[in-house]
């Protein structure tokens, strides 16, 4: 199966070609801003160097946050987009996913995520990676009360050192691992091992309501 | 030449597919204006969000309706701004996509210029003419010379005048948007009940500023018994405030026609575009105002006046067939002057 999959969720852009877990290509850029520009490029150029046209792929998978809302929009709309163009099924996995099954841990896997605000994107994986909890939203502090008296965990994200002097305040036993950020092979072996033929376009996991409020009826 | 077109920047989510021969093959717009209704405007990260779950659809849509394929297309535009960014992004990132997977040319539209060259495809009209823009973020007269070249004449200091109306009828309590509220409402009123002032008409310029006009609007009810307008009120108010704007739109188009004909005098055209324009009686009054000043005004069909798909398809199209395209690195332009030279005017905030 090949799968073009990218990432653009978070503070990096990442985009490759797999094909039955091997990488044919792959790019992946830190960046906090700009993604709208790279992302296209750097598609382009990994369909290049991966010597396939889209006709010749058998889907896209993209992430579908949680992550920063434009990211995650830049990511959901141009994956949708290929998919009607292309005629291709596009399937989304969850930023949290895709760090969580780069992680190499023998216990629970804990993934946190810099939400650029008081809370982080938090999700805890058994070590077989299933998911343990639904993707939150949530305080270190309560991330902390949640973990406290648990077994040893495994922490991985780029919102690990946002939560570690919570959690060892709280007495959470923890070690930190890689990854940081989603990358996009690894998406793209997620979406392989569930694909379904034609499933509905992925919809954006926001976990926040856009920040407004209902006026004051007169 | 067949191009598509995608339109994100605000509160619809509109695509549209046009043939250089003019014809409008396909025109699909969705509102948002429930997501925002309750909100009394448009709020920038419900309409991303909005924007997103749709404009898929809504571009297969236009391509069924229009009975073609993304093989028989020349062209993918989409407006790159000005705009609400987030929506911007995802009709941009829809557009790329579409280009990229059929080899096919790129071309990011000013939205602002969508809305000037509408006319060039409804009525045919020639360059050079006289613009006058108006919208809910826009208020300006501009001498369009050509595809891409726009020379400012005039715009407003403070607020548009789609803003004036939208703020007026919320004060009103006749909800949003506020321009077709205001104008039904003024329909049942009289334009002369209430002596509302006629900002900037006379001066020496092109400039508008219609902040003023909407602080009468509020004053005039608080003078009102109880502090609240009855429906005759409220009609009369309307009225009265689309007859003061009818008055400055026709005096600052009258000192634009002057300089318009002294820098071309085989002009011969007065073009009106944005949602304002949809307004009935605002297009009889500047109908008027451009016979008065040996101009014909064109007004594009209402349905092409507030914001839509087709207007980008058709002022990509024009780019394109002079050769223009941009690279799929294009970064969307929250700000983009349809007249870069153009002085900036009034205060910081602007709607220049």
């Amino acid at each position: 199966m090949k799968l073009l999959a990218f990432d653009t969720a978070t503070a990096s852009c990442s985009a490759a070609v797999w094909c039955d877990g091997v990488v044919l290509a792959e790019r992946c850029h830190a960046m906090e801003r700009g993604h709208s520009e790279a992302l296209v490029p750097m598609i382009a150029a990994v369909m290049d160097e991966a010597g396939l046209a889209f006709a010749e792929l058998d889907g896209i998978a993209v992430t579908v946050g949680p992550g920063a809302f434009t990211g995650v929009r830049i990511g959901l709309a141009t994956a949708r987009a290929l998919s009607l163009a292309a005629n291709l099924p596009c399937l989304g996995v969850t930023t949290l996913e895709a760090v969580a099954a780069d992680v190499q841990a023998e216990n629970d896997v804990v993934v946190v995520l810099d939400a650029k605000r008081n809370d982080v994107y938090a999700q805890t994986f058994s070590p077989a990676l299933q998911p343990l909890e639904e993707p939150a939203a949530i305080l270190p502090e309560a991330l902390a009360a949640r973990l406290a008296g648990n077994a040893a965990v495994t922490l991985a994200g780029d919102g690990c050192e946002l939560v570690t002097p919570v959690l060892e305040a709280a007495g959470v036993v923890f070690a930190v691992a890689p990854p940081r950020r989603p990358r996009a092979p690894v998406v793209a072996r997620i979406a392989a091992s569930r694909r379904q033929l034609r499933s509905p376009p992925p919809r954006p996991l926001y976990l926040r309501a856009p920040d407004v409020t209902l006026p004051k009826t007169a | 030449m067949i191009v598509f077109g995608i339109e994100t920047s605000c509160d619809e989510t509109a695509a549209a597919v046009v043939a250089d021969d003019r014809r409008l093959l396909a025109n699909v717009v969705l509102s948002q204006l429930d997501d925002h209704r309750p909100y009394g405007g448009v709020v920038p990260e419900i309409a991303a969000r909005s924007h997103l779950e749709a404009v898929d659809a809504v571009a297969a849509e236009a391509l069924r309706r229009a009975g073609v394929g993304f093989a028989d297309l020349d062209g993918i535009a989409v407006t790159g701004g000005p705009g609400l960014i987030g929506g911007v992004l995802v009709g941009v990132m829809t557009a790329k996509a579409f280009a990229l997977v059929h080899g096919l040319p790129f071309v990011a539209v000013n939205h602002l210029e969508g809305h000037a060259l509408t006319a060039r495809l409804t009525d045919d009209v020639a360059f050079p003419y006289l613009l006058l823009l108006v919208s809910g973020g826009h208020c300006q007269l501009l001498i369009a010379e050509g595809v891409g070249r726009f020379t400012r004449l005039g715009t407003t200091i403070d607020d548009a005048l789609g803003e004036a109306f939208d703020k007026s009828a919320k004060i009103l309590g006749l909800g949003f948007p506020g321009g077709p509220a205001v104008e039904q409402a003024a329909l049942q009123g009289d334009p002369q009940h209430f002596a509302l002032p006629r900002p900037m008409k006379g001066r020496d310029d092109c400039h508008f500023s219609f902040s003023g006009l909407k602080t009468a609007v509020r004053q005039a009810v608080e003078r009102l018994p109880g502090g609240r307008a009855t429906p005759q009120d409220a009609a009369d108010l309307c009225a009265s405030f689309q007859a003061a704007a009818g008055d400055v739109l026709a005096d600052r188009v009258a000192r634009a026609a002057a300089l318009f004909r002294a820098a071309h005098p085989e002009g011969s055209t007065l073009v009106v575009a944005g949602g304002v324009a949809a307004n009935r009686y605002l297009r009889t009054r500047l109908d008027a105002a451009a016979a008065e000043n040996g101009l014909k005004l064109v007004a594009p069909p209402i349905a092409l006046c507030t914001d839509n798909g087709a207007m980008i398809a058709w002022a990509g199209l024009e780019h394109l067939r002079l050769g223009r395209r941009d690279s799929l690195d294009f970064r969307p332009r929250p700000r983009w002057p349809l007249d870069p030279d153009a002085p900036p005017v009034g205060y910081a905030g602007a709607k220049a």
